[in-house]
């Protein structure tokens, strides 16, 4: 056992706590203008120990010292003493994310029409919503400002719009992993009765077979086909494309190895986050989307009844408020928060995480911190992937396509009878 | 005199009533086939080393000492679990993508290599259940193995 070690995670663990439900605000705060992160304190730093008298006095600023004095100021390594510089060693739990290569070949033909189905509202009961309605592309995925979406028939959802930004990096899909790829997930809303109302995979298709266009795509698209035309295809097309939106943002240059990437105040932002143990579940290359988690570890997470997470899906016990841990990419552009929409600002996301998850009232300068952190997750929207082809950015009057529509349906189901 | 035993007796009765509130340490069933052990097979040799220095409180399927139920000591081991489990659970690896697993792993990695955990005072309580450095960098090594993810230099 390495007894400088131990000392040393002992130091920060009573530091840490002390700091945290100090009685008096003003010694905290005074610690943490002086160091950033109350880690730095070291015996020698006689200019924090000044200000923590003038507020506090002198009692406080003689106990955070006694117990620096007592765990061994040696255990402080530099890394820790240069507060708003974070050791790769502490990064290892993340990764980077790239721009995603160029599609080649069919892929590029697929992607063209998911990004077309994507925006194409005649995929809904009454031709009224695409999947670009609660999930806008231009707005970082989300339906910006709603806790809810409302579908087709103005009936709200269920929870709240996930992004669809970077959700290709997710293990599984929806907040409670009921869809286990980006493909699978594309036809649930799609046949939802509350979100686009289609009555089932006959009328999509039937859809698509009364447009030229699509028929040509399709056949391009899936050459080696027959019938390329088939739900498979359309939700495959529709991942294709998805798997495309991805956002690399500062926080990538930074993890690559720019350290400038990042502000210091971002960097004291990071040093909370990590301490703070947000990392244990928003870590990896999407800082989430890896696992699920109980919502409401410390303390019971209000209102369970309404929803009470992978439980409704599972009807485990061991799945009570377990929810898919949602991605932080694009965090701060996202909300509101939470998968019932109910928080409206990050900060107060971040409070009542900290609250929640980790056991720990985080002050409003650490909040503010890590929103600071928060903010470099953000990357930009990919404004030419995302153009939407003028044929779909409209939809026709809801009555003629349900006229072709049902026209061609019932011509399809003749002309399979009579195959029999 | 007597006011050093009224403050004993108050003490003591206090201690007492405390006993009443009894920890919940969310022992609920374990699903076998979301263990660690089901998911990762992880081999004999890193298994035991797991099971013992790990699993009273980043499972489900530890077994809680006498002094776990007596207060105030069950309360410091009832947030221990509680913090434990939200961390790692050996018992709902389901839950985890294969990129988490691996990141959940290398840091049980880090956490030992820094003697972090177990944590100090358990070890005395629990003799033999600090884990000996042969078998942390076996653990490292097979750690480091597990599919998935970046390449972590610095646990080499």
């Amino acid at each position: 056992m390495n007894i400088e070690k131990v000392f040393a995670v002992t130091r920060r663990r009573w530091i840490g706590a002390f700091t945290q439900y100090a009685l008096v605000p003003e010694a905290r705060a005074a610690l943490q203008k002086a160091g950033g992160a109350v880690e730095s304190t070291a015996c020698s730093s006689s200019g924090w120990l000044k200000s923590a008298q003038k507020r506090a006095g002198i009692l406080t600023a003689v106990l955070a010292c006694t117990l620096t004095m007592l765990t061994g100021c040696r255990g402080v390594s530099e890394d820790e003493q240069a507060s708003h510089e974070i050791s790769p060693q502490q990064l290892f739990m993340f990764s980077p994310l790239t721009d995603p290569a160029p599609a080649t070949g069919v892929a590029v033909l697929r992607v063209n029409l998911g990004r077309r189905l994507y925006y194409d509202r005649h995929l809904s009961e009454n031709a009224s919503i695409s999947c670009n309605s609660c999930h806008d592309l231009a707005n970082y995925g989300v339906d910006p400002g709603k806790a809810v979406s409302t579908g087709h028939n103005k009936l709200p959802g269920g929870r709240n719009s996930p992004t669809v930004y970077n959700a290709g990096l997710q293990f599984v899909q929806f907040w409670d992993g009921r869809a286990a790829t980006l493909a699978a997930q594309a036809s649930g809303p799609m046949m939802n009765p509350v979100e686009m109302g289609m009555s089932g995979p006959d009328a999509v298709l039937a859809y698509i077979h009364s447009n030229p266009a699509y028929m040509r795509q399709f056949k391009e698209a899936y050459p080696a086909l027959k019938d390329p035309v088939v739900m498979d295809n359309v939700t495959d097309a529709i991942a294709a494309f998805e798997d495309g939106l991805l956002t690399p943002a500062r926080w990538d240059k930074y993890l690559a190895g720019n350290v400038n990437a990042l502000s210091n105040e971002e960097k004291k932002g990071l040093r909370v986050y990590l301490d703070a143990g947000c990392a244990a579940c928003h870590a990896g290359k999407g800082l989430g989307g890896n696992s699920y988690q109980k919502l409401g570890v410390y303390r019971d997470w209000p209102d369970q009844q309404k929803d009470p997470g992978r439980f409704t899906l599972t009807s485990e016990a061991r799945d009570r408020m377990y929810f898919k841990v949602p991605l932080l990419r694009n965090v701060d552009r996202t909300g509101p928060w939470f998968h019932d929409g109910h928080v409206q600002t990050i900060q107060e996301a971040v409070r009542l995480m900290g609250e929640y998850q980790t056991g720990r009232k985080l002050s409003d300068a650490d909040v503010n911190l890590i929103v600071s952190f928060l903010h470099s997750l953000t990357g930009d929207i990919p404004q030419q992937y995302i153009q939407a082809p003028s044929d779909t950015a409209s939809a026709p009057e809801a009555g003629d396509r349900h006229g072709r529509w049902h026209k061609i349906h019932h011509a399809m189901q003749s002309s399979a009878q009579e195959g029999e | 005199m007597r006011w050093i035993i009224w403050i004993c007796g108050l003490l003591i009765v206090g201690l007492l009533a405390m006993q009443f509130r009894r920890p919940n340490y969310d022992l609920a069933p374990v699903n076998a086939t979301a263990t660690f052990d089901a998911r990762v097979h992880p081999g004999s040799g890193i298994g035991n080393t797991l099971h013992q220095s790990c699993y009273s409180c980043h499972s489900a399927q530890g077994e809680i000492p006498w002094y776990g139920h007596v207060w105030p000591a069950s309360e410091l081991m009832q947030n221990d679990v509680r913090a434990g489990r939200a961390r790692l659970d050996f018992s709902n690896w389901s839950n985890l993508s294969p990129e988490m697993s691996r990141i959940r792993l290398l840091d049980a990695c880090r956490a030992m290599r820094e003697s972090e955990m177990p944590l100090w005072y358990y070890r005395p309580m629990h003799p033999g259940s600090a884990p000996k450095p042969a078998e942390v960098d076996a653990f490292c090594a097979w750690a480091q193995s597990q599919p998935s993810g970046q390449e972590v230099a610095f646990l080499r």
